[in-house]
C-alpha cells in the first residue's frame, strides 16, 4: 500500500466513523425521548450501525500497514499516542458489535419495551464507546503527523 | 359458557421476536466480554507487549476480534432458541442492568490496560 492510499483510506475510515456517530445519535435520543420507536428511528439505527461496522473493516484492512510501516516509528517518538491507538481499537471493536447488536434488537422487539429499553442501551453504549474511540483517534491522529 | 382460556402475554410472533432480540442483546455483550476477557487474559498470561508486537507475524488484535465474533455468533441462537419464553420479556426489560453496567466494566479495564 502507498502512504498517498494509506493516508486516504485513514482519513475515510475516519470521517465514515464520525458520520456514523453523528446519525446512531438519533435513535439514542428519540428512544429516551420519544419512548416509541420511530420509522425515522429505526432508519438511522441500522444506517448508524453500518456506518460504524464499514469504517471498522477499512480499519483492519489498513491495520496492517499501519503495524508494519507507522507503529514502528511512532513508538519510537511517541509511545503515548501507541498506547492510546491500543485503547482505541479495544473500544471501537466493542462499540461496532453493541451498536449491530442495538440495531437488531430493536428491528425485531423494537415494539416491546423490554427490547426498546435493551436497544436502548446497546444502541446508547456504543454511541458513549464511539465518542471515546473518535476522541482517541483524533488524539492519535494529531500526535501522528509529520512535524517540522 | 366458553372453555377457560390460558392467560399468556403477547401474541407467538411478539414472544418470538423477543426470544431474538434477548439473542441479539446476549451475542454483542460477549462479544464485549469475550474481548475484553481475552486482553484481559492476555494481560496475566503474557502477550507480546506493544512494543513487541510490530515484530511479531500474527496480530492479537484479529484474533481477539474474530474469536470474539465466533463466540458472539454462537451466543446468539443459543440464547434465542435456550432461553424460555417466560425469561425473554423479564430479562429484555432489566436489559440496561446487565448491558450497560458488565461493558462499561470492561470499557474502562480497556481504557486502563491499553
Amino acid at each position: 500500500m502507498t502512504p498517498e492510499t494509506y493516508g486516504w483510506l485513514a482519513r475515510l475510515h475516519g470521517h465514515v466513523a464520525t458520520l456514523g456517530l453523528a446519525v446512531l445519535l438519533h435513535p439514542v435520543l428519540t428512544l429516551r425521548l420519544r419512548g416509541r420507536v420511530t420509522p425515522g428511528a429505526q432508519l438511522s439505527a441500522d444506517l448508524g450501525a453500518l456506518l460504524l461496522l464499514a469504517p471498522a473493516l477499512l480499519g483492519a484492512f489498513v491495520y496492517g500497514t499501519y503495524r508494519s510501516r507507522v507503529k514502528p516509528v511512532l513508538w519510537l517518538v511517541q509511545p503515548g499516542a501507541v498506547l492510546r491507538f491500543e485503547t482505541k481499537e479495544h473500544l471501537g471493536a466493542m462499540a461496532v458489535a453493541l451498536a449491530v447488536g442495538g440495531a437488531l434488537t430493536l428491528r425485531v422487539a423494537g415494539r416491546s419495551p423490554g427490547g426498546r429499553e435493551t436497544a436502548w442501551s446497546l444502541l446508547a453504549s456504543a454511541w458513549l464507546l464511539g465518542l471515546l474511540t473518535a476522541l482517541l483517534g483524533l488524539y492519535v491522529a494529531g500526535r501522528a503527523q509529520p512535524g517540522w | 359458557m366458553s372453555p377457560p382460556r390460558l392467560v399468556t402475554w403477547g401474541t407467538s410472533d411478539q414472544r418470538r421476536r423477543e426470544k431474538w432480540a434477548l439473542g441479539f442483546t446476549v451475542g454483542a455483550v460477549v462479544f464485549v466480554a469475550s474481548y475484553g476477557g481475552q486482553r484481559l487474559f492476555g494481560l496475566l498470561a503474557g502477550e507480546p507487549t506493544v512494543g513487541d508486537v510490530i515484530r511479531t507475524a500474527h496480530t492479537p488484535f484479529f484474533w481477539r476480534v474474530a474469536l470474539a465474533a465466533l463466540h458472539a455468533a454462537l451466543a446468539v441462537p443459543l440464547a434465542a432458541l435456550l432461553v424460555p419464553e417466560a425469561w425473554a420479556r423479564p430479562l429484555l426489560r432489566f436489559g440496561p442492568l446487565w448491558v450497560i453496567g458488565p461493558v462499561m466494566v470492561l470499557a474502562l479495564a480497556m481504557v486502563a490496560f491499553p
